[in-house]
């Protein structure tokens, strides 16, 4: 991370003080080259050795292990973005650069958010750090209630979700009816994990001082795939947008040159959370599924054929696309999601007394969520209960503590995007 | 480059308010079918959810008072709430800060007085008690409380020879067969108060209110077994016994560098002090988690041998492996010696004879325990019996028990527990006379009673 933010601090500083468009480049290349061949090494070194020995051994050949016994730098994914979008903010003229080496140190190791996002833009916290926290009671108040709504979505949802989802892929031959537990359990999971994780960390940024981007919004209630990622994981949705996906051209050039960005920026998301086959045939799922969104839409339009499909029919069918995203996501390995696929598909639905706790426990914890979230979409305030009204506000904040006392869980479970 | 905002405009906060005012009065209009429906459905389910019971007749909602009280609750929280919305003074209160954490501080404080009340309690426990597996922890700490906290004072007539409390883990559950000791005692004068793995800091916690138990004799079974276990502050065995004294001794038999390294099951255990929503947090979880609607699946049931233990059976092999595991020097064994002698004291201090027998297990697992950790404990104890005051039969002053008396790693079979309890009679028979004690006429002589064809 120090040599990240040296080389970082280093080339943005060139690239403001010179004139010079090549010296620029030049710069800018280093600081990109230098970021990824950081973060190849260190994230899919292992994960190209062992491909790489996996199609020499197919094909006959023997070679020696190659891969390395290395610890992943905590958050490497996360700082090493949000590095090379401030040089290249500086290089594109979008931003003024930070003139104190502490202050851009401090702009990349920021610690509420260093470990697993949001990932910050320059243009957002550099002018925030640059003049100073800025605390008031407000942000006390909100910032404790994230952090409070943070913790529950953590302790209460996620980790009282978790023994299902794993029970569920530590099975071998799963029901259908196990594998619609298990993945909307995770669904859940993975919801109430990471965004907890934001919330707590925009939570402790807000007490400090500092405004902290937003990273989701209400993401199960998407109508279609374009809709989930404007909602899910924003700051690298936005990220991938902005540094990837419209520089590659985005869709300026045609139906088959779109669809390959798309392709390729899911590609390269799905690869960001790790080195391995599943993230990838996750990040292409999903690439189809933008491209068939696209497709969809740029027919009605062509064939006037306008079909209005109810809101809750297009939110439940997007919910459950989402699932089987997050059932490729989740599996040990493209095995494993054959077998849950298949496991699916026999549509066996009975419920031993195990599937019965835990379809009443899923529905105990996701219930009321998606209640409160309803509410937030039906009144576009993110800040609902913090809105209501004294009696309903006062229960409400009754019920969450009450929650995080009685049902959370503080043992020792890592937040899952702590890997990535 | 457009990055989303979280909205939170004048707009955005309007709306809620209209959104509010709108449910409110939707609310108020139907609070009556709320009413009907609360009160019918509360009395066919409201047992279902809270007992597992099958499903009530829906005709009978007349004559129940849960559905009544159900019914009258909902349809008063909407009034409330649409009054509320509605009174000028509390649309300003609204907006009066930090009242509404205040408020919610309260009402979590009444949640938790609400949860000590006698009749929410024991419904409370008995919900928890019939949905939970019956060798569950938590189903063995809401005993242990009945026993402890709610039944008062051991009042039998006649009054018994003696009253006899056996405190400890399974090893003494399995030990002493109490209907054997109560030939001798009287009957319903023996109490067993025992957890599985109790450990010396739960002994420490359980002194107060087995001392307002006045009991005349309490036998306690230890040994390194005890001692030699627990690495940090066993704090699920802890909280739900969590009080202010309790959680100051547990501080106090623990040095600096240990309090340190325990800091977080310290907090753990004062805020089980603060708020029975955290110490009751394991049969709360039972409660909302596990519930099913199939009652032809059932629960799991543990075999007769596994209630009889009241622990999951495990064999020789893995008890062996699990006592060379388990059983070290670990940076706990002052801190128990200490929160045992506190134990001691207590006790002895309110009367009570205090037995301890130097306890063991099954000579191949014996042979797990480093010999210098059963030295130091006899050596411990020996000093404690002599400077508190109390009886510490070692291995070679009582029964000898063989390879055939053991059931498992660490438990006595019924064979081994007759031994033990015999020779517990008779050694409390000898001694209550040599105490000068009178022995009550109808109480015959201790020595050969109930004992099995095989035993000695």
């Amino acid at each position: 991370m120090l040599a990240s933010t040296v080389i970082d601090f280093g080339c943005s500083r060139g690239i403001a003080n010179s004139q010079d468009s090549r010296v620029r480049r030049r710069l800018l290349w280093t600081s990109v080259a230098a970021n990824l061949t950081v973060l190849g090494f260190f994230k899919y070194y292992n994960f190209f050795a062992d491909s790489l020995l996996d199609i020499a051994s197919h094909a006959g050949l023997e070679l020696t292990p190659m891969t390395l016994n290395i610890v992943l730098p905590v958050g490497i994914s996360f700082y090493t973005f949000q590095t090379m979008s401030y040089t290249i903010d500086v290089y594109r003229g979008d931003l003024k650069r930070l003139s104190s080496f502490t202050d851009f140190a401090l702009y990349v190791a920021f610690f509420p958010q260093l470990v697993a996002g949001p990932i910050e833009r320059g243009s957002r916290l550099a002018p925030q750090i640059e003049s100073g926290p800025r605390t008031s009671w407000a942000g006390m108040q909100d910032g404790a209630w994230l952090i409070i709504k943070g913790l529950f979505k953590k302790a209460v949802l996620a980790d009282n979700l978790a023994p299902i989802v794993d029970s569920t892929f530590a099975m071998s031959d799963p029901s259908a009816v196990q594998v619609l537990i298990g993945v909307y359990a995770f669904a859940f999971q993975i919801y109430g994990d990471f965004s907890g994780y934001t919330d707590i960390a925009r939570g402790v940024g807000r007490m400090m001082g500092y405004n902290l981007m937003l990273n989701f919004r209400l993401p199960y209630f998407a109508t279609n795939p374009s809709d989930f990622w404007q909602r899910w994981h924003i700051s690298l949705s936005s990220w991938l947008r902005d540094y990837l996906y419209i520089p590659l051209g985005g869709n300026r050039g045609g139906k088959w040159f779109t669809y390959r960005n798309l392709v390729l920026t899911m590609l390269l998301g799905g690869l960001w959370h790790g080195a391995a086959w599943t993230f990838v045939i996750w990040g292409l799922f999903h690439g189809a599924l933008l491209i068939a969104h696209r497709q969809v839409a740029s027919w009605q339009r062509e064939s006037g054929w306008n079909v209005s499909v109810p809101y809750l029919v297009k939110l439940v069918v997007m919910f459950h696309l989402t699932c089987i995203g997050w059932l490729i996501f989740r599996a040990e390995s493209t095995t494993q999601i054959l077998e849950m696929l298949s496991g699916l598909a026999r549509f066996d639905f009975g419920l031993s007394l195990a599937d019965q706790m835990n379809a009443w426990k899923l529905a105990l914890l996701c219930v009321p969520v998606i209640l409160i979230q309803a509410c937030q979409e039906s009144t576009g305030n993110l800040n609902f209960v913090r809105h209501l009204s004294l009696l309903p506000r006062t229960v409400a904040y009754a019920s969450v503590i009450a929650a995080l006392l009685s049902l959370g869980q503080f043992g020792q479970s890592e937040f899952i995007y702590f890997q990535f | 480059m457009s990055l989303p905002q979280e909205i939170e405009t004048n707009q955005a906060c309007r709306c809620v308010s209209d959104w509010e005012r709108g449910l409110s009065t939707i609310l108020l209009w139907s609070s009556p079918v709320i009413l009907i429906v609360t009160w019918v459905g509360s009395a066919t389910f409201g047992k279902t959810l809270l007992f597992l019971y099958p499903a009530a007749s829906p005709a009978g909602f007349i004559s129940s008072k849960l559905g009544l009280v159900a019914g009258i609750l909902a349809a008063l929280s909407i009034v409330l709430y649409w009054a509320t919305l509605r009174t000028a003074r509390i649309e300003r209160a609204n907006r009066l800060p930090g009242l509404s954490p205040l408020l919610c501080l309260l009402g979590l404080g009444l949640g938790g007085l609400l949860l000590q009340f006698p009749k929410s309690h024991w419904v409370f426990q008995e919900s928890v008690k019939a949905r939970t597996p019956q060798l569950e922890f938590s189903r063995n700490i809401i005993f242990m409380q009945q026993k402890l906290f709610t039944e008062a004072p051991i009042e039998i007539t006649p009054a018994p020879l003696s009253k006899v409390g056996l405190v400890g883990s399974s090893q003494i559950n399995l030990g002493i067969d109490v209907e054997q000791l109560e030939t001798w005692s009287g009957e319903g004068a023996v109490h067993k108060y025992c957890l599985p793995g109790m450990v010396p800091l739960q002994y420490q916690a359980l002194s107060a209110p087995l001392a307002e138990k006045r009991l005349d004799v309490v036998v306690c079974w230890l040994s390194e077994f005890d001692f030699f276990r627990e690495r940090e502050l066993p704090t699920s065995r802890l909280r739900w016994c969590a009080e202010t004294a309790n959680v100051r001794d547990v501080f106090s038999v623990l040095t600096p560098n240990q309090a340190w390294f325990n800091r977080g099951h310290l907090a753990d255990l004062a805020t089980a002090v603060v708020t029975p929503l955290w110490s009751q947090r394991e049969p709360i979880q039972m409660l909302s988690f596990r519930f099913w609607w199939r009652f032809d699946v059932g629960a799991p049931v543990a075999s007769d041998e596994e209630q009889q233990v009241g622990a999951r059976l495990a064999d020789l092999d893995q008890g062996v492996k699990n006592a060379k595991q388990n059983i070290q020097r670990t940076p706990l064994v002052d801190a128990n010696f200490q929160a045992f002698e506190r134990f001691a004291r207590r006790l002895t201090d309110a009367g009570t004879r205090l037995v301890i027998i130097e306890g063991e297990s099954h000579p191949l697992t014996m042979e797990a325990y480093p010999p210098a950790f059963r030295a130091e404990t006899r050596e411990k104890l020996s000093e404690l019996s002599r400077s508190v005051g109390f009886d510490f039969v070692t291995t070679d002053q009582r029964v000898q028990l063989e390879t055939d008396d053991w059931r498992d790693a660490v438990h006595l079979n019924e064979t081994g527990e007759a031994k033990l309890t015999n020779w517990l009679m008779n050694y409390l028979q000898e001694s209550t006379n040599r105490l000068g004690a009178a022995l009550p006429v109808s109480v015959p002589s201790a020595h050969p009673l109930n004992l099995p064809s095989q035993s000695f």
